[in-house]
């Protein structure tokens, strides 16, 4: 299967439509019922992988329309977990944290209709399913039941594995493992590597790993050992694009962000392309992939989609300049 | 010896913030849509924090805080009231998933005239203060913390973090605690960046404690030093102005517990962990207390603010304190 070189994709999220909140709020009142949700959601997923393919992407995802939040929509969906409430992760922003109260327990695939859906209504050859990794879902939860973090984390790696395995087995070729939290506790950034290569052993599709706003020091000396890995998307625009000589040798495919979510000017395509010709000093043309830095839900729906735009045209720039060099095509390579 | 029975006097307080309501969240978001004004949203700010603590009742700590209903962070928007210093990215507040703004030090710093942000939050306060009758800590950023987590840019004049950190103590603390004595407000100085000083240059320590000596002893009793996520370096815990209030962490770090043993005058024990839902035990926390022999007086408190934590498990906690402060004195 090939892909244009420096193929463009989003890492999951994309803004909700206001009138898919407006239908959330309507449900929790009671005003409207489930399948007119359902029906608001699977329409918000359109409205999200039409915008992604019209602005350009080449591998879109659904937009996580589904999800309210990334560990919460987890947590939600596998037994052993309870909320208490909602705490504040930056500004004003919260999400409700769950706590792990008894042994868990993998009720259904959790996903895995989202994957059919998004096949289904996409034109592009390959979609991204994105999930929530073991350790970011152990770390942003508390603890009641499991005797460490560690064998909380080996529980859930288990039931992502399956959830994973699920995907695979049933067509999905490129799915992406969230894991901001990975390098928040450098002690424990081994044996969450280990197991996060554990996980993914064995499942037959392309499986990239997603870590931002980390310390990436802490993460390239592990890159080697995730034998099942084959792309990690990190963060780069918003740290102004310094830590990029980390690359040097870097031995997996680069998912390159190069749009700051966080901010809502919209990055102008030279920038974009001055990004990735700079990237292409460490990492060759063909093993660098091109996405946001994040999640884009958190953005005024037209500035994501002005931004995505902005994006594709920066890599059309690069585009030109290595289809002089007869460069214009990827494979699209479940391991590296 | 001292014992519960010979006299330790036991205080309660809260430290840091305390979670952020829905109600203000929403209040927050319409306030940028520009449907309130900034008075409106400071006056919902005052009767929210007023009516939580209210609530507390018999368990309302003796130190309470602003409640930080102003901030969205220990920086943001503390770093608006600094000159030579803009506000940043998001950069993780230690090993949480909580996320706070950096400080970009472009030139040197200082406090403005009139730091507006400071003022306001103090006006908060205040006003707490005198409807619950309760002694006033405001809690901003340590000098260690502050080094800690900024970029310094080449165009400001620190050679290192070490440098950036002694200008804070001379330019921000020193009048910010000039600021806060004028108006019976004691400096809650969270400085949990102590516990990670290898990241800071050599020496840092020493001029550190150098820097507390020199402020006047007034002013040094109008300082609470939180430290947490770790230990407190127990060279400067030794050799600190006695006038200055130490905050331990005992839940994270075992070493405190032996040094809360060791200290005398007031210390304050962090015992009650904020970054877990689960609750403690009141028979074993009050037997931590009551095997204390050094200190005169002891603050209980959470080890950290409370904004790791949903509303309903940080009330419980601080009702627990309020229980743990009363068991403690019918013990007597």
């Amino acid at each position: 299967m090939e892909l244009p070189i420096l193929p463009t994709t989003v890492v999951g999220s994309y803004p909700r439509p206001a009138w898919l909140k407006r239908m959330l709020k309507l449900r929790r009142y009671g005003k409207v019922d489930e399948d007119q949700l359902l029906e608001a959601l699977d329409d918000a997923v359109v409205a999200a992988v039409r915008e992604q393919e019209l602005a350009g992407i080449d591998i879109p995802s659904d937009g996580e329309q589904r999800r309210d939040e990334m560990v919460e929509y987890f947590a939600e969906r596998i037994g052993g977990f309870k909320f208490y409430g909602p705490v504040r992760v930056w500004n004003n922003n919260f999400f409700n944290k769950p706590a792990v109260v008894s042994k868990l327990e993998y009720k259904q695939p959790i996903v895995l209709e989202e994957y059919f859906y998004l096949k289904r209504i996409s034109t592009r050859p390959i979609v991204k399913v994105t999930i929530t990794g073991p350790y970011t879902i152990a770390d942003w939860s508390f603890n009641e039941y499991y005797e460490t973090k560690e064998e909380l984390v080996r529980e859930l790696s288990k039931i992502i594995k399956a959830e994973i395995s699920a995907l695979a087995d049933h067509g999905a070729v490129f799915i992406q493992i969230d894991e901001p939290a990975l390098t928040t506790h450098p002690n424990e950034v081994e044996w969450a590597i280990e197991l996060i290569d554990e996980m993914a052993n064995g499942v037959n599709a392309k499986i990239a790993l997603h870590v931002c706003y980390s310390d990436y020091n802490l993460l390239t000396p592990h890159v080697d050992r995730l034998k099942n890995i084959s792309q990690l998307v990190l963060e780069f625009a918003n740290r102004g694009f310094r830590d990029l000589a980390m690359l040097r040798g870097f031995s997996k495919e680069l998912g390159f962000g190069v749009v700051d979510v966080h901010s809502k000017r919209v990055e102008e395509p030279e920038e974009i392309a001055r990004a990735l010709r700079k990237a292409m000093e460490y990492v060759p043309p063909d093993m660098i992939y091109v996405n946001p830095d994040c999640g884009l839900k958190l953005l005024p729906r037209r500035v994501a989609r002005a931004k995505l735009e902005s994006m594709v045209a920066g890599v059309s720039l690069v585009r030109a300049e290595l289809r002089a060099r007869g460069l214009e095509t990827v494979p699209l390579r479940l391991r590296v | 010896m001292h014992s519960l029975a010979s006299g330790l006097v036991v205080e309660t307080s809260l430290t840091g913030g305390i979670p952020r309501t829905m109600r203000y969240a929403s209040l927050i978001r319409k306030h940028e849509k520009g449907l309130i004004s900034e008075d409106e949203l400071f006056e919902k700010a005052v009767e929210i924090t007023a009516r939580t603590f209210s609530r507390l009742s018999r368990d309302l700590p003796d130190y309470v805080t602003d409640g930080m209903y102003l901030c969205d962070d220990i920086l943001n928007p503390f770093i608006k009231d600094l000159v030579g210093v803009e506000v940043g990215g998001l950069v993780r507040f230690f090993e949480n998933n909580f996320f706070v703004r950096q400080p970009i030090v472009r030139e040197r710093i200082g406090l403005t005239e009139t730091p507006a942000r400071l003022l306001r939050r103090i006006e908060l306060g205040e006003r707490l203060r005198r409807l619950l009758r309760r002694k006033l800590r405001l809690p901003v950023p340590g000098p260690a913390t502050f080094a800690d987590l900024a970029l310094i840019e080449p165009s400001a004049p620190y050679n290192s973090r070490a440098d950036l950190a002694m200008d804070y103590f001379a330019r921000i603390l020193a009048p910010m605690l000039e600021l806060a004595s004028g108006r019976d407000v004691i400096l809650e100085v969270h400085d949990p960046s102590l516990t990670r000083l290898s990241k800071l240059d050599g020496g840092v320590l020493d001029a550190y404690k150098q820097a507390l000596g020199t402020l006047s002893e007034r002013e040094q009793e109008k300082l609470h030093l939180i430290v947490y996520f770790g230990s407190f370096p127990r060279k400067l815990a030794a050799e600190a102005p006695k006038r200055v209030t130490l905050g331990l962490d005992l839940v994270e770090s075992r070493e405190d517990i032996e040094l809360a043993r060791e200290l005398r005058g007031r210390v304050q024990l962090g015992i009650i962990d904020a970054r877990s839902t689960l609750m403690e035990k009141i028979d074993a926390l009050r037997r931590l207390v009551e095997e204390l022999s050094g200190p005169e007086s002891v603050i209980l408190s959470t080890n950290t603010t409370l904004e790791f934590l949903p509303e309903s498990v940080a009330y419980k906690k601080l009702r627990l304190l309020g229980r743990l402060k009363r068991g403690l004195e019918s013990a007597r």
